[in-house]
């Protein structure tokens, strides 16, 4: 190792270290679940746009409070959400806030804006019977609400607006469903918690009101958002993190203090474990910003891996007749050929992570492979140190083990190997005949409590009314282009316009709000409605000239979606705007015509129908037969590598262990009723890694075997057991990984401990250095 | 179980028990008092005075006019003066504005006429719906103030106070102050009351028909909502 490599080494080893000490804030994790959804955005507008919508949907949850008695249901629900409001960072809304914000918005452009019937009064009625007609209203008995002052607004026209809004827009706010009074609100963050830990704290505080709540006044209550979907994927990912890396960690402890009855040779092994994790994760929140979960749970069993350097390398001393010859050019050749080729093969099979265009594999991928440099470098540098003093190994104790397996399974490793081939074509005849299951889609990904989704159907049943996953997309140069095109797609035949919700609902184009405007100059001009209407009730001219005034100053205003957003911030992220480009979803009701929405979308060229869990499911299915693909090119590179290595092409032949144990792997999982997905195929390339990490250190090591196989076998056990228990994860994604690899890594290894075993004449005598 | 957690045990349940019982005795002599107050029978008419007013208006809107109730029909609201036109609520969702010439106009939306639906109870004596929705106490000078109680009362109304006046007819006059959200004031003065005793609903159409019979369709109106929805 060069001076340079060695003090990059230390540079980076303290430079980590201060930066956890000195930042340790900024080591944050992260939980956000769409990281498992395909990235296939390519336009940077429309991904803004997603994200703002993803953003906002994920920021937002919503709470029931349900009860038998209608006075308990509304009064536990005003006292839940002055509870929420106490809440650091939380905001509950109500109809009455939300409508508060549009009307402070709304109000100054007033002018623009008319109802259908308003506007065929001004095309038909004469000023005096528009004045009479408002005279009337100030009689009337129970004209009593007014949306804005009478000095705003004389002749209550923009008050009916309102109204007639207000009676559009369904109240969801309290209803009566199945003999039960079900009052509604939604819950927003202002400042989302960051961190696991902060989220933690968030849940409990809310679990904690809502159960004060219901202890109270006798109420139900259920709450439904990806908030809590999140925490509880990170609670489940927390105790698979604690199983993972307490398991893994007390395996290595126990295998190395039982095998070599020494801390030093322990020291190197978890000081390569500590510099890798901890270098995985400054480099995840160097890349990233920060570490996710599940990056966590699966670097977990990093450990085993890890701990294989620190095995190789004392196992390699062990393997030399004397201490003196430790130092010498051509053992530490051996050494080093066999180590830098070992952690190749792993880093392609952790790099072939990247390949998938999904984040938590990208994540994975560049965790993994900086934690498994650095540890290597750390073994590498350290590790002559350590072999200063004398390794002693229990040798006599692996030579039992590996006997008693070689006698049940490599006395014959012709048959053995014969087998393997024979129940490897049988797995490949099994998936071809129709076996093979597959299912990508993502919802499958996700480990739900059963209880968070009974509340969210509960939830889902009583309150929402669109779609969940479907909207449509309008693209447009103009904010008026967006109108146009929802006013064609309305236009459309089999279209049924209150089957969708957009900017529509909550504004008028800007054509239109000119033309409104326009048309008002009847009401509010000289001698217009306004004045007709004051002389009749007798009021002074001038009584009525701020109003007029108001008007003729509101010339040229249009009011955008932009600007009525942000004076009322609880309005849906439904427009966006980058480089020149304007994007604008709109949601589709429930039960409404798919097909003939969808048909409408297909013929305007601004509209496009998104199915995003069909379009996830779709992206997913790709990555998973690009990633077969991949695989297959992955194992024709590997053969060259091998080929040009060793200049031989029958050593190609030792790519059949890791295919054999890839296709019994498979055949295996889905006998076990799992379905293949994307998790399945990225686990078969560490098949491929690791599989040949273990054939070429055998055959690196040929003519030591006992050792060598002593080697494998340690470093199988550890490897076994950080992903036999990633098998064990309660995330189906960790688990369709673990799983594939805790079966194909077994067979590896029986392969490279049965069929590496030496000649006779080369067995090894003497147990240490 | 110790005396001492007996003797607690019974007090909390002795505490239930009164507070329930006197609950109960709350809303019992609510009901009493509003009794008291609405016009008693199911059919009836009378006159009534109108005085808004409007902040931003500097005279108050005065009006006049007659109605007919009838627990089976609805109710007829004439306005004569300033202009002559009526309202015809029929029910909480199928209302009405009818012209001397004869034109219907549906009022669509709840929100809008949410004060007329209170006003329509008033009539009613529903005395049920007001102990439910409305916290009732007495002033001194012997009027019964009503604050509501739910939050979506409240958006649209303050307040509503119901006094009693003796007049020489056998039924007193009424007068109803209804103080809405925006601090306007509308006070409705009933009085001329005439009660009438009869059952069914021909005989409230008959009722209705005398009263209005110069007036096209009004009391159809109230008798079958459902042919004029159309209008």
């Amino acid at each position: 190792m060069s001076l340079f490599i060695r003090l990059c080494f230390v540079f980076t080893l303290v430079a980590g270290i201060v930066f956890a000490c000195v930042n340790p804030q900024s080591i944050q994790i992260d939980t956000n679940l769409n990281d498992l959804n395909p990235e296939k955005v390519s336009d940077p507008g429309l991904q803004y746009a997603l994200d703002s919508l993803t953003n906002d949907i994920s920021q937002r949850f919503i709470v029931v409070v349900k009860s038998d008695n209608k006075k308990h249901a509304a009064d536990g629900a005003k006292a839940l959400q002055s509870a929420i409001n106490t809440l650091p960072g939380l905001q509950a809304l109500t109809n009455e806030n939300q409508q508060g914000g549009y009307l402070s918005a709304i109000t100054p452009y007033r002018f623009n804006f008319l109802s259908d019937a308003q506007r065929d009064a001004l095309e038909s009625d004469t000023p005096q019977q528009m004045a009479r007609a408002a005279q009337r209203k100030l009689y009337q008995l129970g004209e009593g609400i007014r949306m804005v002052p009478f000095e705003k607004d004389p002749l209550g026209w923009f008050s009916d607006y309102l109204l007639g809004l207000t009676e559009q827009i369904e109240s969801t706010e309290s209803i009566e469903a199945e003999g039960e009074y079900v009052n509604t609100f939604t819950v927003i963050f202002n400042d989302f918690p960051g961190g696991m830990a902060e989220q933690n704290q968030v849940y409990q505080q809310i679990t904690e009101a809502e159960q004060s709540v219901r202890d109270e006044f006798n109420v139900s209550v259920l709450h439904s958002g990806m908030f809590f979907f999140a925490v509880d994927s990170a609670q489940s990912a927390k105790a698979d993190i604690q199983l993972i890396a307490v398991g893994s960690i007390a395996g290595v402890l126990v295998l190395m203090l039982l095998v070599f009855r020494s801390l030093l040779p322990l020291t190197l092994a978890l000081s390569s474990i500590a510099a890798g994790v901890g270098f995985g994760i400054l480099a995840s929140v160097w890349v990233f910003g920060s570490v996710h979960v599940l990056t966590i749970v699966f670097g977990a069993s990093l450990i085993g891996i890890v701990v294989d350097y620190s095995l190789h390398y004392f196992y390699h001393f062990l393997s030399s007749p004397s201490q003196a010859n430790v130092q010498t050019s051509r053992h530490h050749g051996v050494l080093y050929r066999a180590m830098v080729l070992s952690v190749i093969t792993s880093l392609v099979g952790y790099g072939a992570l990247s390949i998938a265009d999904l984040t938590i594999l990208k994540k994975i991928a560049l965790f993994s492979c900086a934690g498994l440099g650095m540890a290597w470098l750390c073994v590498m540098l350290l590790g002559p140190w350590v072999v200063r003093r004398p390794i002693e190994a229990r040798q006599a104790m692996l030579k039992v083990v590996i006997a008693s397996l070689q006698r049940v399974i490599a006395r014959r490793p012709k048959a053995l190997a014969a087998t393997g081939l024979l129940l490897a074509a049988g797995s490949l005849l099994y998936v071809l005949s129709g076996g093979l299951q597959v299912n990508d889609d993502p919802r499958r990904f996700f480990h739900v409590s059963p209880t968070l989704l009974q509340q969210e159907q509960a939830v889902s049943s009583l309150t929402q009314v669109y779609e969940p996953g479907r909207y449509l997309l309008v693209r447009g140069q103009e904010p008026q282009d967006i109108f146009n095109a929802l006013e064609d797609f309305s236009a459309f035949p089999g279209v049924n316009k209150a089957a969708v919700s957009g900017i529509g609902d909550w504004l008028p184009s800007p054509e239109r709000q000119r033309d409104d405007y326009a048309s008002q100059a009847k009401l509010y001009g000289q001698g217009g409605v306004l004045d007709v209407f004051a002389a009749a009730l007798g009021l002074p001219a001038e009584s009525v000239s701020p109003v007029k005034a108001e008007y003729t100053n509101a010339a040229g205003k249009v009011l955008d979606f932009t600007e009525l957003s942000r004076a009322n911030a609880t309005l849906p992220p439904l427009w966006s705007e980058k480089n020149g480009q304007i994007y604008s979803f709109v949601l589709i009701r429930k039960n409404s015509d798919l097909t003939a929405l969808k048909a409408a979308a297909d013929s305007i060229p601004a509209i496009e129908y998104v199915n995003t869990l069909g379009n996830a499911s779709k992206a997913l299915k790709s990555q998973r037969e690009t990633g077969a693909m991949l695989l297959v090119i992955a194992y024709v590179l590997v053969a060259l590598l091998l080929a040009l290595w060793y200049r031989s092409v029958s050593v190609i032949q030792l790519l059949l262990i890791p295919a054999s144990a890839s296709l019994i792997a498979v055949a295996a999982v889905l006998l076990a009723g799992q379905a293949l997905n994307v998790f399945h195929i990225m686990a078969l390339f560490l098949v491929l890694g690791l599989g040949m990490d273990y054939i070429i250190f055998a055959r690196e090591m040929a003519d030591k075997p006992d050792t060598t196989q002593q080697a494998i076998l340690l470093s199988a056990i550890t490897s076994l057991l950080s992903f036999g228990l990633l098998a064990f994860s309660a995330m189906p994604v960790v688990q369709a990984f673990g799983s594939i690899i805790l079966i194909g890594n077994t067979i590896n290894f029986i392969a490279a401990i049965s069929l590496f075993n030496g000649k006779p004449e080369n067995k090894e005598k003497g147990s240490h250095v | 179980m110790s005396r001492f957690s007996l003797a607690r045990l019974g007090l909390a349940l002795f505490s239930v028990v009164s507070i329930s019982a006197l609950a109960e005795q709350s809303t019992a002599n609510e009901e009493t008092l509003l009794s008291s107050m609405f016009p008693s029978g199911c059919h009836f008419s009378g006159h009534f005075s109108q005085q808004k007013a409007m902040e931003g208006l500097p005279v108050p809107l005065k009006s006049t006019g007659d109605f007919y109730y009838s627990c089976d029909l609805g109710l007829v609201w004439h306005t004569i003066e300033p202009f002559s036109e009526a309202i015809l609520y029929v029910n909480g969702t199928n209302n009405f504005r009818a012209e001397d010439d004869g034109t219907l106009t549906p009022l669509s939306g709840v929100a809008r006429y949410i004060m007329s639906n209170i006003f329509i109870r008033l009539l009613k004596g529903d005395t049920g719906y007001f102990t439910d929705e409305f916290a009732i106490t007495q002033e001194d000078s012997g009027a019964l103030l009503l604050l509501p109680e739910s939050d979506m009362m409240r958006k649209g109304l303050d307040a509503i106070r119901i006094s009693q006046e003796n007049t020489d007819n056998a039924q007193p006059a009424v007068t109803i102050k209804v103080t809405d959200a925006t601090g306007q004031n509308t006070q409705v003065l009933i009085d001329q009351i005439q009660a009438y005793e009869f059952d069914g609903k021909r005989k409230a159409y008959e009722q209705c028909e005398a009263l209005y019979a110069d007036k096209t369709d009004w009391c159809r109106v109230l008798r079958s909502p459902g042919r004029f929805e159309t209008y």
